[in-house]
């Protein structure tokens, strides 16, 4: 029974028939020309930084004769009789003509004349030149990175690539990040893409994080563990062509972060970063003071002895109280304060005789912008490459990451109910007077809502994350190349929170508490043959045969206590609870096993071809339906090969690629195809009993979603590469979408996975890098990128629509997934202005008409009014002068009735933008350089659920604070308002488009000014290089949006434009230096 | 050459691993933390598992996928659905659960989809039980002894959905039609009667666990569900609405034949079950937390709560409880009665004050009552106290003193569902309407006899007092002074056609909190709404069922 020793057998059962097949193909070797006696010439080609070129092209001119340079840069040739010059040559390289002189060693060093084609790229289970690249891929390097100083690897992705989409749920630290590669793919099963780190396949799962069973549903990053200075490069795969080779996990695209690797240079290189930022928040939204507050509460007439006053002693209560006798609170000013940021790490990269050593050490630390909310990372790594002989590589790396939160969670605009600190901030009441009927809150008297957070509440979260890897790599022959990895990625989370019973997460439990541990345990082994061959340097073949295996493991435990007679020792003493809730444990386990083959030809630089498949077989399905092949098939012509093409001089790279292909996605919870049972609780006489009962149905069938893909791409280079282009258009079509369907209640089950349905995304990317200006002083680089994704929904296996449900809160079933329109559609009524007096008849008591227009506020309440016929009334609620009012569309026969009842809901809005963009330039003047960045999106739309809160209304909870905007404008007899209505608006609670708002931004992400300080002392001191900065991030936003920003992640993925109050974001402005020894 | 060989050798692998390894121990992963039915459902003890699931769902807080509930089972939600759109109570909140006593429910309205979806998934855990003893190798005894319990158990969710939203789809399968359209009041009901028969023949006096149903249990909702076909054929209820959604007729009914039936059985229920009328002394018994004993005197089925801290604790800050903080043990105050019922009462009659009480207050004395501690709320100030007017009848021990929750919001406080009273007074309808009328009335004087207040008043008294010469009125009227805030009023105006007469006469009188209330329930109300509308989402998922008439 013991499963993660099945989990470890059975691995040879695949991985090995590999070895057997290895075959005659390794016993190719390359001949030796034996000619006469001729003059050997060796050297080392270099770029200007000092590192070797590797496979960098050294010919004679005038002679077909010639080499390449070998991994360390090294070359040697034996020179015919006649020869004078050598040519060196390398893609993306100025090529460069040295005379040969009778010299015997000739170092060559070459510089750059290109952006970004001697960029090599990760692929899976290996690398290529950006140049060879039949797919479409997407990267972004340490520098950039590294230059802005940011704590978050995945923020840095923001607006930077075509076609990947991020948005972050809040502005804290560690909160949960959703990067989303060419649209939506799925509407359950995760959307998010397939990370590799070192090797590591990764699967995002927020809940690998133990987060806070109360005050509302913030998930953070699990990855946020990840030092950002860690990573030499991301490269994302976005086509089939390119994640074909992940098959199954591959449909959302991948991510394949590297690691950095011990310096290649022979040296030693020390890097030392240090900066500290403060932040505040970008953005505050007027709310009522006490004394509004009061008059407010006091119009409303729920609790008139409280609120208000009888001021000339006739015994009737006729005026609202006077603030100043009680406490009055600016909640903003008390709970947002300054925040800071400390950021260090020190890194250290060498070479120890044939072994290349990488370790770093970093610390962060952000005192966040709400009050108590801090976070830490400390993060530490090393990595060794060791060659032990000329056949065989080693190496290892492992790396250590751990992050802790505190602070009371904030329910940064999750399915919360609405009782995070962030919601409260803006909700509760600005002064101390409450009514009785309102004392529920208070049970223990009034206690401050920063009391609270700060003396009353305890919450501490922590994640620790390794991931270790090994590697052995041999070279059969000098074509063939076996690889051996092996990575376990493991993650510890704990959370331990306390709330006293002052507290509004205490209060109904007379103090809570809660721990829950998560821990996870993956590993991934891979073995990979790869061949390449060179023939006649026209042909280049290269294949790759691999298979793999991994394993997920998840464990979760918690335990939560109430009733807390002595609160003082909160968490730490759960025993002092007297009602200790039953203990909660879940196990869960996931295994795959793939094979896997590419190959891959390439026709004198011209043409290009490759092909994969992979074959994945997944516990999460049953036999028969367990297995899933997802080929791809890729080409590319760079046309400027072509001798045609040589006279048009100003284009130095055009290359068509062409790819189609099919990935899946397995990624639902384990053992959904199973039906299973819970146990339940009734009690007999007082005593508990415990219950079975079915909890979810069996589905054999359930199997992978796929995606076919289809993409069309173009890379240009014009100038001698000073612009580059990189196209793409692509069409996705996903089937057999696993479905996490509501289905009829009737069958004792609300939800079942299905695969139903289709769906499709088709779009266009665009990225556009230039190097307007390059001199020896003076330097200029554009970056720009654009990117629009169409989503469709093709059919839900025969359903028309799914209702999509966000639970907590007033405004809950929100959205659908309909056929023909994008995942992300708001459904609800049509906001049509408000009843007005003139909407009525009015009469007094006696019966008589009275003219609407001589009624005020003071006198409203003394006549009847009746809706006037014609007038549209709303189904099941009575209507008052002031209430929304709604359009109305339809009825049960299709044709408008006259009321507003369900038939009258139609779509409200689009959580998918037009399009997306990015833009920015890097300067450099001598030792200064300056960097900025913008981002966008434009023509999306949120429905800001927040503003139900602190507008009032009838329903809700109607001691909530309001807004100032709201008050100064609402519906009166005397101010008719279209727009906002009346404080006892009974119709607020319908889920309409008078919630809906655009969200269109233009951000200035980021700005950087750095000056590298160059000077003899440096060197005196052996220092290679220092470089301090300023950095502001997110400098300013453009938007109408009237929440706190528009850049929001919703608790459901299938409604993204839906917010209901997030944690403000944060401008930093920062000071750093980097320091290189 | 190569190229091709390397080609193949691909292929051949991917072949070869994949039909050889799909059946490794590696891939069939079986679920640690659950168990899978096919495991399950063997032995007596797993029947016996599985038949407290069937109870569970009547006041369960989550359902199927962890789906929140509460809302819409007997741990809150319900009680605002039957006790609401009545002459009973009023709301005080503005809270969804709330529209359900001001009338402005809607399709949407989320805690219909809750009471929906619990209930179905009660009838889908008896129908999964049902589905499988068939075959099991338990005994004969027990067999018939879990299979009553259970047919019991599904009769009551179908009883509670059809009062409530008339004909639903049936369901008696454990791989039921997720499609099939909404059954005719005929079917439906006739499944029920075949269910509650089943277990009234065979269960004996006493079930499986002190809360399950029994022989009695049984007989007496068949009874109830007689008196309840007779009176909705009689008085024509929802005629008017038929046209537009036929399914709920109640055309097929004979009401004569059901009131014949329903005085046998009530009678044996009333005559030789062992449940008897707990005495003046210990009437208060049947509504406290710690008498759970005298409850069961005289409560035929109730929902149940654990004292011991664990998943089965009720929540009471939404109960009828008197209002007031944690300290207290009190409720928010959601149920505001009204003055009308207060004034159904005559004075020296025990049940007013007990029924309508102020709030628990600084100042509260406790009072002991079979060794558990109870404070005592203040007295009701009728017509203008803003404050001292709850709903009062249900009282939960001084925190922390007797159950081991401690908490105010969590309590183990039993909610009778049927008690011998109720029994009783139904008998009395049968007699009446098979022309016993003397024996009825002989009925409403011993319901009465315990409550008199002999220090204020007598059992002659209040039969002159209350009398009417109309005796359905009387009957009802004496149920609604009986059995208010226990979920019966909605249901009892609603199958003698008096919900609309009810309300709209209801005068607006009480504090001003109350007359707001009523006048919002006065200006929501229209007849259709007898029927609660079938939720949205569940329409929307199966577009076999139609929708109720006006909604």
């Amino acid at each position: 029974m013991n499963k993660s020793f099945l989990l470890k057998s059975k691995t040879l059962c695949v991985l090995f028939l590999l070895l057997i097949s290895f075959n005659q193909s390794a016993f190719m070797q390359t001949k030796n020309n034996n000619g006469q006696d001729q003059q050997i010439i060796r050297g080392k080609i270099t770029e200007k930084s000092g590192d070797p070129v590797i496979g960098a092209s050294i010919r004679v001119k005038g002679f077909s004769v010639g080499s390449v340079s070998d991994v360390n840069g090294n070359y040697q040739l034996k020179l015919p009789e006649n020869a004078k010059t050598l040519i060196v040559s390398y893609i993306g390289l100025k090529s460069k003509e040295v005379s040969i002189e009778g010299k015997k060693q000739i170092d060559v060093v070459l510089e750059s004349n290109a952006v970004e084609l001697t960029e090599v790229v990760a692929i899976g289970y290996g690398e290529s030149k950006r140049k060879d690249l039949t797919g479409s891929v997407s990267s972004i390097n340490s520098e950039s990175m590294s230059k802005l100083g940011i704590s978050d690897f995945s923020e840095n992705l923001q607006g930077r690539l075509a076609g990947v989409k991020v948005t972050s749920q809040s502005g804290e630290a560690g909160g949960s990040v959703d990067i989303k590669i060419r649209g939506a793919n799925s509407i359950y099963a995760g959307s998010s893409p397939l990370y590799v780190i070192d090797g590591m396949q990764i699967d995002v799962n927020p809940s690998e994080v133990a987060t806070s069973s109360m005050g509302g549903n913030t998930t953070y990053n699990p990855l946020a563990t990840i030092n950002p200075s860690d990573i030499a490069s991301i490269d994302i795969l976005k086509d089939a062509s390119s994640t074909a080779i992940y098959g199954a996990r591959g449909a959302n695209g991948v991510i394949i972060i590297t690691t950095k690797s011990g310096s290649k240079k022979g040296k030693t290189e020390i890097n030392l970063n240090v900066s500290y930022g403060v932040t505040g928040a970008t953005k505050r939204i007027n709310m009522l003071n006490a004394q509004d507050y009061i008059d407010y509460k006091y119009l409303r007439g729920d609790a008139l002895t409280t609120y208000g006053i009888d001021t000339n002693g006739d015994g009737k209560i006729d005026a609202p109280r006077d603030a100043s006798q009680y406490q009055q609170y600016n909640w903003q000013n008390l709970m947002l304060r300054q925040g800071s940021t400390n950021n260090y790490d020190v890194s250290m990269n060498t070479t120890i005789g044939k072994t290349r050593i990488s370790s770093s050490l970093g610390y962060l630390f952000q005192n966040g912008i709400v009050l108590n909310n801090d976070y830490q990372r400390y993060s530490g790594r090393i990595k060794f490459d060791h060659e032990v002989n000329s056949k065989l590589t080693v190496g290892a790396s492992a790396s250590i990451g751990s992050t802790v939160s505190s602070g009371v969670v904030s329910s940064g605009g999750g399915d919360g109910s609405f009782t995070g600190v962030i919601q409260g901030i803006y909700t509760q009441r600005p002064t101390n007077l409450y009514s009785a009927s309102e004392a529920v809150d208070y049970p223990n008297g009034y206690v401050s809502f920063a009391t609270m957070v700060t003396d009353q509440a305890y919450r501490n979260s922590s994640l620790t994350r390794i991931i270790g890897n090994a590697y052995i790599d041999y070279k059969i022959t000098s074509d063939l190349r076996f690889n051996l990895t092996s990575s376990i990625n493991t993650s510890g989370s704990k959370l331990q929170e306390f709330y006293t019973s002052s507290t509004l997460w205490g209060r109904i439990s007379n103090g809570a508490a809660n721990i829950s541990e998560i821990s996870t345990n993956s590993f991934t082994s891979s073995a990979t043959l790869n061949y390449n061959k060179k023939i006649n340097n026209k042909h280049s073949l290269s294949a790759l045969l691999g298979a793999e295996m991994n394993g997920y493991h998840y464990e979760g435990f918690g335990i939560k206590a109430q009733n807390f007679q002595d609160q003082t020792t909160g968490v730490f003493d759960i025993s002092k609870g007297a009602n200790i809730l039953p203990p909660t444990s879940l196990v869960t386990q996931v295994n795959r096993m793939s094979a896997f083959g590419r190959f891959s030809y390439i026709y004198m630089d011209k043409y290009y071809l490759t092909a994969n498949l992979r074959a994945d077989a997944s516990s999460n399905f049953q036999i028969g339906s367990r297995v899933g092949y997802f080929p791809s098939v890729s080409g590319a012509w760079r046309i400027n090969s072509e001798p045609f093409m040589k006279s048009v001089g100003f284009i130095s790279n055009l290359k068509f690629r062409a790819s189609l292909g099919s990935t899946g996605n397995d990624r639902i919870p384990a053992y959904q195809a199973l039906a299973s049972l819970t146990p339940n609780y009734y009690s007999a006489n007082g005593a508990t009993i415990m219950g079975m009962s079915p909890n979810t149905s069996e589905n054999k069938n359930l199997k992978w979603e796929s995606t076919y893909q289809y993409d069309l791409g173009l890379d240009l280079g014009l100038f001698d590469n000073r612009v580059n282009i990189v196209g793409d258009v692509y069409y996705k079509d996903t089937h057999d979408m696993l479905i996490q369907a509501q289905i009829p209640a009737q069958s004792g089950f609300t939800t079942q996975w299905q695969n139903i349905g289709r769906l499709s995304n088709k779009g266009v990317e665009l990225s556009l890098v230039t190097r307007n200006i390059e001199t020896s002083k003076f330097s200029w680089k554009s970056t720009f990128n654009f990117d629009l994704n169409r989503n469709d929904v093709i059919s839900l296996g025969g359903a028309q629509f799914l209702p999509v449900t966000i639970p907590n809160g007033a405004l809950t079933d929100v959205a659908r997934v309909i056929v023909g329109q994008p995942i992300g559609t708001g459904f609800g009524y049509v906001f049509n202005g408000n009843y007005q007096m003139t909407d009525f008849t009015w009469k007094d008591k006696t019966g008589a008409a009275v003219d609407p227009s001589t009624i005020t506020s003071a006198n409203m309440s003394q006549y009847i009014y009746t809706l006037k016929p014609g007038i549209v009334t709303i189904n099941s609620i009575a209507v008052s002068p002031g209430d929304r009012k709604y359009k109305d569309i339809s009825g049960p026969n299709g044709i408008p009735d006259g009321t507003i009842n369900s038939y009258d809901r139609t779509v409200i809005s689009n959580s998918n933008p037009k399009f997306n963009l990015g833009f920015g330039n890097e300067f450099s003047y001598r030792n200064f350089d300056l960097n900025f960045f913008f981002e966008g999106v434009y023509g999306n739309q949120i429905m800001n659920a927040f503003t139900n809160m602190v507008e009032a209304g009838a329903k809700g909870s109607t001691s909530y604070n309001l807004t100032q905007n709201y008050w100064n404008n609402r519906w009166t007899p005397e101010n008719p308002s279209n727009t906002y209505a009346g404080i006892l608006n009974s119709t607020n609670d319908f889920v309409s488009s008078y919630y809906v708002e655009d969200a269109s931004y233009l951000r200035l992400k980021n700005v950087t000014l750095g000056y590298r300080v160059k000077s003899k002392l440096l060197g005196a001191l052996k220092i290679q290089g220092f470089r301090y900065y300023l950095s502001i991030e997110n400098v300013f936003i453009i938007t109408k949006y009237s929440g706190m920003d528009p850049d929001i992640k919703s608790a459901s993925p299938l409604f993204s434009g839906f917010d209901r109050l997030s944690y403000p974001r944060s401008r930093s402005i920062s000071m750093g230096f980097n320091l290189i020894l | 050459m190569k190229r091709y060989s390397i080609k193949y050798l691909a292929g051949l692998l991917l072949t070869i691993s994949f039909v050889s390894c799909q059946d490794t121990p590696f891939l069939n992963q079986v679920p640690y933390s659950f168990t899978s039915p096919q495991n399950f459902y063997k032995t007596e003890s797993d029947f016996k598992m599985a038949l407290v699931g069937c109870y569970e769902a009547l006041n369960t807080s989550s359902i199927t996928g962890g789906l929140w509930v509460p809302d819409g089972t007997y741990a809150r939600g319900l009680y605002y659905i039957l006790e609401g759109c009545s002459d009973n109570v009023c709301a005080n909140n503005s809270a969804i659960s709330c529209d359900f006593e001001k009338a402005t429910y809607v399709p949407s309205n989320q805690n219909l989809g809750y009471f929906w979806s619990a209930f179905y998934a009660g009838i889908s855990r008896c129908n999964y039980l049902l589905d499988n003893i068939k075959t099991a190798g338990i005994s004969d005894s027990v067999k018939t002894q879990i299979t009553g319990e259970t047919r019991f158990m599904r009769a009551f969710y179908y009883q509670h959905l059809a009062q409530c939203f008339g004909g639903v789809p049936l369901n008696t399968s454990s791989t039921p039609d997720n499609k099939a359209p909404r059954a005719p009041l005929s079917d439906v009901y006739a499944l029920i009667i075949s269910d509650y028969n089943y277990a009234y023949k065979n269960l004996n006096s006493s079930g499986i666990n002190t809360s399950s149903a029994n022989k009695w249990t049984a007989g007496a909702y068949l009874g109830t569900l007689y008196n309840y076909l007779a009176s909705c054929k009689r008085y024509n209820v929802g005629a008017s609405l038929v046209a537009q959604c036929p399914l709920n007729s109640f055309d097929w009914v004979n009401a004569d034949s059901m009131s014949t039936k329903a005085v046998t059985v009530l009678s044996d229920v009333v005559n030789n079950s062992p449940y008897k009328l707990l005495p003046q002394a210990q009437y208060s018994y049947l509504f406290r937390e710690g008498t759970k004993s005298y409850q069961y005197q005289e409560c035929l089925f109730l929902s149940e709560w654990s004292d011991v801290f664990s998943d089965a604790y009720s929540t009471n800050t939404e109960l009828f409880t008197p209002q007031g903080s944690n300290t207290y043990a009190g409720s928010y105050g959601r149920h505001m009665p009204t003055y009308n019922l207060y004034k159904s009462y005559l004075v020296g009659d025990i049940r007013r004050d007990w029924n309508i009480t102020g709030r628990y207050e600084t100042g509260c004395v406790t009072e002991v009552v079979q060794n558990v501690s109870y404070y005592v709320p203040k007295v009701s100030v009728p017509v203008t106290s803003l404050l001292q007017w709850c709903t009062g009848k249900f009282r939960l021990a001084v925190p922390g003193t007797y159950s081991a929750h401690g908490l105010n919001v969590s309590n183990s406080l039993n909610y009778p569902l049927m008690r011998l009273a109720d029994v009783k007074l139904q008998l009395a309808e049968a007699f009446y309407f098979t022309h016993e009328e003397p024996s009825a009335r002989t009925i409403l004087t011993e319901i009465r006899q315990r409550v008199v207040d002999p220090a204020k008043t007598t059992i002659d008294d209040l039969n002159l007092g209350y009398h009417n010469t109309d005796f359905v009125q009387e009957l009802l009227d004496e149920r609604r002074r009986e059995l208010c805030f226990e979920s019966k009023r909605r249901i009892d105006l609603i199958r003698f056609d008096k919900t609309t007469s009810a309300i709209q006469n209801l005068p607006v009188e009480g504090n001003t909190y109350v007359q707001g209330a009523i006048t919002t329930l006065q200006a929501n109300w229209s007849y259709n709404k007898i029927w609660l509308p079938i939720p949205q989402t569940q329409l929307d998922l199966n577009s076999n069922l139609v929708q109720n008439a006006g909604y």
